[in-house]
């Protein structure tokens, strides 16, 4: 266990910085484009599409970087050589970024009267569908840690396999989650998408995860926004 | 290591070097040798290989080896005159059996060595 | 000692280690050699424990168990954070395994790595040197190093060879060193497997080699490749 710690301080320590980054980014970002939209549905669509987007372009850039420079490649060798299970390696992995989760849960609602005039008590009720998503999505997160460790470990097959598994998962989740939750919830759930992205995935992944991603949220904003229309 | 032969075993290399540097007197009798490790980094070569030609000069008597001290030549200068007799004789065998194989005869091969010893003086 | 036996390894239907056996007694050094692509690094990777073999066996005689804790891997690539200066790197081992802190200062030392730049600030050489510092500041019983002399100038190569072959050799380790710089690294082997194509074309005590083929190692894989 005292290596799972070791692990997840590591993580926490390289981490740090650009959590920090996308923290300040996503509520500024959030905060700007929600002024878009004029009646309160508007001020979640407008963002959310533009957060949409996001994974997009970073699944692109980090297959970029996957491919171009092998740094991936050499944080894998240093991460499996490391004397303990790829168990614990991925548990870490996903420790840290439900840290993340927790540490965006307090600081979302103390920034958000800023941009918006609504009470406390709706954000803090968001804020229990952001802990779920948080949660959740370390775990997709760290299932594609794993699929890149083990995968590495055992070839092309096991990674493919595993990548289709978490796509899978993650449309699943989508559809039968955020339709619950309504629309309001999906806006607030997709802000910290970028950030968990961020933390959360290794770069192999990146381009699973973003189409994932992509086509859960048009399939779920459409059965939302088909849902209010009727 | 690019200064040994590639037809001799190492650790025979190694003795050899050791014998011929008390032969010449660059190292004296009752004098402390490299230990292992220190002449293996100076060669680049394997510490167990130099380990082992240092039991042959020990086994030989002209390495006397003191625990925790160090390896030393041996102050037995017969012992030494010995070991420089055969390296003489071993120089020789090899130069007359190179000869040989030229075609020179043994009364051929005299005379090349004393002309050679002249134009060397 | 290490006792490996029978090993391959399959990625899908290519076929990269096949039925490859080697002892290795403890405290000696073992030269991995072959050409680029003969399965030289993925046996490496195999005995370092980040990929499992798909035929054979690996262990140690002496029971003790073989797991990652006592295998020092240096692996070909720069595979440091980048942000790394020597102490980081330091401090980031030490919380997964036992170090020598004066082993490691003393191989910094010698190797001339500075002590204040960052991993992506220094040069090829350095870079190599100061993971090769780390990999021999690692208490353990076998170490491995994956062509640490690729790339690296003859001078520096040289250095390197000292440092990990003589002066900082653990007594009771045994190491492996894959290497394709065969004539400069030849005589630190007490062994040598040579693989081609995956194969073992060539296995023993160094010395035996070199005698029974009448010439270097070299020239021994070169007679026993066209045989």
């Amino acid at each position: 266990m005292s290596y799972f710690f070791r692990l997840w301080l590591h993580e926490a320590k390289r981490g740090a910085s650009s959590l920090t980054l996308a923290v300040l980014g996503s509520v500024v970002c959030f905060g700007l484009f929600s002024r878009l939209g004029k009646t309160p549905e508007e001020q979640m669509l407008v963002p959310l599409i533009l957060v949409l987007l996001l994974p997009v372009v970073w699944g692109v850039v980090g297959s970029y970087l996957s491919f171009s420079s092998e740094y991936n490649n050499k944080r894998d060798l240093l991460l499996r050589s490391l004397p303990c299970h790829a168990f614990y390696l991925v548990l870490a992995k996903f420790m840290w970024t439900a840290t993340c989760s927790m540490i965006l849960l307090f600081l979302i609602p103390i920034f958000a009267p800023v941009f918006y005039d609504s009470k406390m008590t709706k954000w803090l009720q968001l804020s229990s569908g952001w802990i779920t998503y948080g949660v959740c999505w370390s775990f997709f997160s760290s299932l594609g840690m794993a699929a890149a460790i083990l995968g590495r470990s055992s070839g092309k097959y096991v990674t493919l396999t595993s990548g289709a598994i978490i796509l899978g998962l993650s449309v699943v989740w989508f559809l039968l989650a955020t339709p619950a939750a309504g629309i309001e919830t999906l806006g607030a759930w997709t802000l910290p998408m970028p950030i968990f992205i961020g933390v959360g995935v290794t770069p192999i992944t990146f381009p699973i995860f973003s189409t994932g991603m992509l086509i859960g949220l048009l399939i779920v904003s459409s059965l939302v926004l088909e849902r209010q229309d009727a | 290591m690019t200064d040994f032969d590639t037809n001799k075993p190492i650790y025979q290399q190694i003795a050899e070097d050791i014998l011929k540097k008390a032969v010449r007197g660059e190292i004296l009798p009752g004098d402390r040798i490299p230990s292992a490790r220190e002449y293996a980094s100076q060669k680049l070569v394997n510490p167990n290989t130099v380990v082992r030609a240092f039991q042959d000069l020990e086994r030989e008597g002209l390495v006397v080896v003191k625990r925790g001290l160090g390896n030393y030549l041996t102050t037995d200068t017969t012992r030494l005159e010995d070991a420089r007799f055969q390296l003489a004789q071993k120089t020789l065998i090899q130069c007359a059996k190179d000869l040989r194989e030229l075609g020179y005869t043994t009364k051929q091969i005299q005379q090349l060595l004393s002309q050679q010893l002249e134009v060397m003086k | 000692m290490i006792q490996v036996n029978q090993l391959g390894k399959k990625y899908g239907q290519t076929t990269v280690l096949q039925d490859v056996s080697f002892q290795l007694p403890q405290g000696q050094f073992l030269g991995l050699l072959g050409v680029n692509g003969a399965g030289k690094s993925t046996l490496i990777k195999i005995l370092a424990g980040l990929t499992p073999p798909s035929q054979g066996s690996v262990g140690w005689a002496n029971k003790i168990r073989f797991d990652k804790a006592a295998v020092s891997y240096m692996p070909e690539m720069d595979h440091f954070y980048t942000h790394w200066l020597a102490k980081d790197a330091f401090s980031f081992h030490a919380d997964f395994f036992a170090m020598n802190k004066q082993r490691f200062l003393d191989a910094l030392d010698f190797l001339n790595v500075p002590l204040h730049k960052q991993f992506s600030q220094l040069s090829k050489g350095n870079r190599t040197r100061m993971r090769l510092a780390i990999a021999l500041a690692r208490e353990a019983q076998l170490f491995l190093f994956d062509e640490p002399l690729s790339g690296i100038d003859p001078f520096a190569r040289q250095e390197i060879l000292r440092a990990l072959a003589v002066e900082f050799r653990c007594e009771d380790a045994s190491y492996i060193l894959a290497t394709h710089q065969i004539l400069e690294a030849e005589a630190l082997f007490d062994r040598v497997l040579v693989l081609k194509s995956g194969k073992t074309l060539l296995e023993g005590q160094a010395e035996t080699i070199r005698l029974q083929w009448g010439n270097s190692i070299l020239e021994a894989i070169r007679s026993a490749a066209k045989e």
